[in-house]
């Protein structure tokens, strides 16, 4: 039979801290044995500090981005830094992105608030997508997509995959992408973010939740968009393992 | 002194994956942590010569000593920035859009916030005392040494924080 014990939810929280002096620990662990309700808010902790940890525990297995070692390598180098954001308030002109003429075509295909909600939803850590000074731009996982994958090369389990990867007329790198959801787009380096040139709702592929048929199969809007922005060759993967390594802002001012 | 400087190079590499995690927990743009990561690094080199390895240390004494320190002064960086934010944000304001949308495209049953969104929901002392404890792992004494907090303070705003993240997570009821 089930007893009810009175014990304060901070010491609930110093027992899955591993805060808990000996003493009460061993009380604790036998009381919850013979009180549901005493183990269920422990289990509770448990799981909220589980699901945490989880949240950003891929970021140490990150590789570790070149400016950060250039920095180590430091002092030198690194006595001005601009603050957060510098580059983002220096951004001249605000670009209005989805009333351009040249994606009218795409708005069609275009439900910009469902697949924000998907996304929310599905996303393994944080929203891939936010907006900036007006455009929207590549956070979470898909900005880390962009930044680390090679194309074709996304690790197992990944959220985004990479399609192909271009140098567009005006110089910046731009790079496919898709979604696990079947959603996918492009996304060009400016100003230190990848800005979402195209974006398309999971409608607009075939939502097999197979990565090789939603990355192989560009559709008109991304072909559109890739001929507008006057792409050149694809990198190699090569090129693509360097920029991964050295970044890939081209004219942002490099800190 | 020189020593010390290269002992404090030596372990930085050591401790820089963990900065750049407690970095993104407290701002989940990938580019503005590291932007956070690399201030901490410029102003850990430019005071190098005042940081001392604890006497007597082992390796694993020194790194636990960089880390805290480091992590301090990531701490200060970010509570740095949030102020300068907020003054720039009394004069311009934007960059608002698709919360709203996103809030505002799917039912509330099935609302599940991301964890890096209910993370930067808080409010940032809690922020910081749930990031340093429940993913960090650090203890309750190193936390509230980086955080410069008596212990106290530091579990009731991890109480608070937890309540609010449960909340927000799991749309579960939190204990009263």
């Amino acid at each position: 039979m089930s007893e009810r014990t009175s014990w304060e939810d901070e010491q609930i929280h110093a027992y899955v801290d591993g805060e808990l002096d000996t003493e009460a620990l061993a009380r604790l662990e036998a009381d919850s044995r013979n009180d549901p309700v005493l183990a269920a808010r422990i289990a509770r902790q448990s799981e909220l500090r589980a699901l945490l940890r989880a949240g950003f525990d891929s970021v140490v297995d990150e590789p570790i981005p070149q400016r950060l070692h250039e920095a180590l390598a430091g002092p030198a180098r690194g006595a001005a830094v601009a603050p957060i954001g510098a580059a983002r308030a220096e951004r001249p002109a605000r670009r209005p992105v989805w009333s351009s003429r040249e994606w009218g075509a795409i708005a069609a295909t275009l439900v910009l608030g469902v697949l924000v909600g998907q996304l929310a939803f599905r996303a393994p850590s944080g929203l891939p997508i936010e907006t900036q000074q007006g455009r929207l731009v590549a956070a979470g996982f898909l900005d880390t997509a962009l930044s680390t994958q090679v194309a074709g090369a996304a690790p197992e389990g990944a959220a985004a995959r990479i399609g192909l990867s271009f140098r567009a007329a005006a110089g910046e790198y731009c790079r496919t992408f898709a979604l696990l959801s079947g959603a996918g787009g492009v996304a060009c380096r400016r100003g230190g973010r990848w800005s979402l040139e195209v974006l398309e709702g999971a409608g607009a592929r075939p939502a097999s939740g197979d990565f090789r048929q939603a990355s192989s199969a560009l559709s008109p809007a991304v072909l559109g968009a890739i001929n507008t922005l006057g792409a050149g060759e694809p990198l190699t993967a090569d090129e693509e393992t360097q920029r991964v390594a050295s970044g890939w802002d081209t004219s942002a001012p490099q800190r | 002194m020189t020593d010390s400087v290269a002992v404090l190079r030596q372990t930085l590499p050591i401790v820089l994956p963990r900065l750049r995690r407690f970095a993104r927990t407290l701002t989940h743009h990938v580019h503005d942590a590291d932007d956070l990561v690399q201030i901490a690094i410029e102003r850990a080199l430019l005071r190098a010569a005042q940081w001392r390895p604890p006497p007597g240390g082992g390796a694993e004494q020194t790194e636990a000593a960089v880390r805290s320190w480091m992590f301090g002064i990531v701490k200060n960086a970010w509570i740095d920035n949030l102020r300068a934010r907020k003054r720039e944000r009394a004069v311009v304001r934007g960059d608002e859009g698709i919360e709203e949308i996103a809030d505002g495209s799917h039912s509330a049953t099935e609302d599940r916030l991301s964890i890096a969104a209910a993370m930067q929901r808080l409010p940032e002392e809690q922020q910081l005392a749930v990031s340093l404890v429940l993913i960090e792992g650090l203890s309750y004494q190193e936390a509230a040494d980086i955080m410069e907090i008596p212990v106290g303070t530091l579990t009731s705003r991890l109480s608070r924080g937890r309540e609010a993240l449960a909340a927000q997570l799991g749309g579960k009821e939190s204990s009263p």
